[in-house]
């Protein structure tokens, strides 16, 4: 039988689809945080050349850059709960399965993140690191009040595409059983029979999430960058 | 009053300092000479330790330290005693004029942001800036950066500032209003100044000794008049005839 596409099932769709927008955006925020946030830690070891953290940080972004989300996100899933249970007798089995995901995207993203952070720690001229010095700052005040400032100026369009791409990349969410906006298109696709159309439904929520974060992420760095030009990405 | 004392600074292979003293009291301006390479901008960050000198002592009033045994005490100390001005400025491209003065004031010294701008103020009034508050470095021109880097000296009140070639990054035409600033800071406050630079006349005018530093040693030091009108260092004169082609000098 040779189906066709009813737009009329696809509005139809569109609202039984949106609340998985929800748990998507729940998602790609507490990913990016947590990729951000380690991402920062391994870009600072690598940066300072810290010894051990440094090596360590160049294996696990080589691990986290060459193997496949899905492999990582079913690692977490299902090896985590066998870590946790195996060396520290802590049952995680009843955690939801949305934590898995956040976890697998935040460590997936962080290794793009501390590549994001240490090209733009090192971007930042040495004589901003000596005039912070100079004027009595210590090299934790120096980092705080200067340097990270100026490296999150030129980090912004990284992160912004980082960001924008985490959207996608959690349409795999599903496969562990997580009712994010692809997880919606599986049970109406199973109910009904009618995949493609709620695909396109599917289709229309990313579109839509990717561009509004694209715009509020440029309208952010027209602001940072018009007042402090000359660093970043018009440096 | 600042004291330097046989200063000893190698990288690698390369003895750049080789045993370098320097004194200079309250309210005076001393001016160091040298080729390109004879280790001025060495000596300047070894005091404030962007370098880490092998030997030697540093005296600023009643505190001192031994370069090689300094802890991260003692330099912190040292850098809140002393201000340097860069070549090319250095200013915080993510702060406005007046938060880059006020930035060692709020942030290293924990003064009250009010009386930090107060200061900011007074010392940006002070450098001719008293309109460009809320500029950011690449909305000024290199000398008005310089200024700006100059009253975030001296908001400081530092007992010494260091000055590595202010003007030598400077269009020419920007050169004269630069180091009349200085010439105006470095007279007023009862600080000890350090200015590495090749501008003779700011030398004459200012500086009650001029110090020759020469493959990492200070070859000749005296009064300007002395250095420039009656070097006795074969170098020295040699130094002299090359950055002063035109001008006559007597031997
Ligand atoms: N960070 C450094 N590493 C290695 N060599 C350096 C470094 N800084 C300066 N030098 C060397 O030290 C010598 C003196 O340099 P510098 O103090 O900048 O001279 P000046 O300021 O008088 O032109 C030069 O030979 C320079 O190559
Ligand atoms: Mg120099």
């Amino acid at each position: 039988m040779y189906k066709t596409i009813d737009l009329v099932r696809v509005l139809e769709d569109l609202p039984i689809v949106a609340p998985g927008i929800l748990n998507t955006m729940f998602i790609v925020i507490l990913a990016s945080a947590l990729g951000i946030a380690v991402g920062l830690l391994l870009a600072v070891a690598r940066v300072n050349r810290v010894p051990v953290l440094n090596q360590l940080a160049v294996v696990y972004g080589s691990f986290m850059r060459g193997t496949p989300v899905i492999v990582q996100l079913f690692i977490v899933y299902y090896g985590l709960p066998m870590l946790f249970k195996q060396f520290f007798n802590i049952n995680l089995a009843r955690m939801a399965k949305i934590n898995f995901v956040i976890v697998a995207y935040g460590l997936n993203t962080s290794a793009v993140y501390s590549e994001i952070f240490r090209g733009a720690l090192s971007g930042v001229p040495i004589g901003q690191l000596e005039a912070a010095f100079s004027v009595g700052l210590t090299r934790w005040q120096a980092f705080r009040r200067i340097i990270a400032p100026q490296a999150f100026l030129s980090a912004l369009p990284g992160i912004s595409s980082c960001v924008i791409g985490l959207i996608e990349n959690t349409s795999l969410a599903f496969t562990i059983g997580v009712v994010d906006i692809m997880g919606k298109v599986k049970v109406i696709g199973s109910a009904t029979e009618h995949y493609m159309e709620a695909y396109i439904c599917a289709a229309i929520y990313f579109i839509a999430m990717s561009l509004i974060l694209r715009r509020i992420f440029s309208a952010v760095e027209k602001v940072l960058q018009s007042r402090v030009a000359g660093i970043g990405s018009a440096a | 009053m600042i004291e330097l004392k046989n200063v000893h600074k190698s990288f690698g292979k390369n003895k750049v300092l080789k045993g370098v003293t320097v004194r200079v009291e309250n309210g005076e301006v001393i001016v160091i000479l040298g080729a390109s390479g004879s280790g001025k901008t060495t000596l300047l960050r070894c005091l404030n330790f962007l370098e880490r000198a092998d030997e030697g002592e540093l005296t600023i009033h009643d505190f001192h330290v031994n370069f090689h045994q300094a802890t991260r005490k003692d330099i912190l100390a040292v850098r809140r005693r002393t201000a340097f001005v860069f070549q090319n400025y250095n200013l915080f491209l993510n702060q406005t004029a007046l938060k880059n003065v006020m930035e060692g004031l709020v942030t290293a010294r924990k003064m009250p942001k009010v009386e930090a701008e107060k200061i900011a103020g007074a010392a940006l009034g002070k450098v001719g800036l008293s309109g460009k508050y809320d500029a950011y470095p690449h909305q000024l021109s290199g000398g008005q950066q310089q200024r700006v880097a100059i009253a975030r000296a001296i908001a400081l009140k530092p007992d010494a500032i260091l000055f590595d070639e202010p003007t030598s990054a400077l269009d020419p035409e920007l050169v004269g209003e630069t180091l009349n600033v200085i010439k105006r800071v470095v007279c007023d406050e009862n600080i000890a100044s350090i200015v590495v630079t090749h501008e003779m006349s700011f030398a004459s005018e200012v500086a009650s000794q001029v110090f020759f530093m020469d493959d990492g040693v200070i070859a000749e030091q005296g009064t300007p008049r002395e250095i420039f009108t009656r070097p006795k260092e074969e170098r020295t004169k040699q130094f002299l005839r090359r950055i002063l082609p035109d001008t006559d000098y007597q031997i």
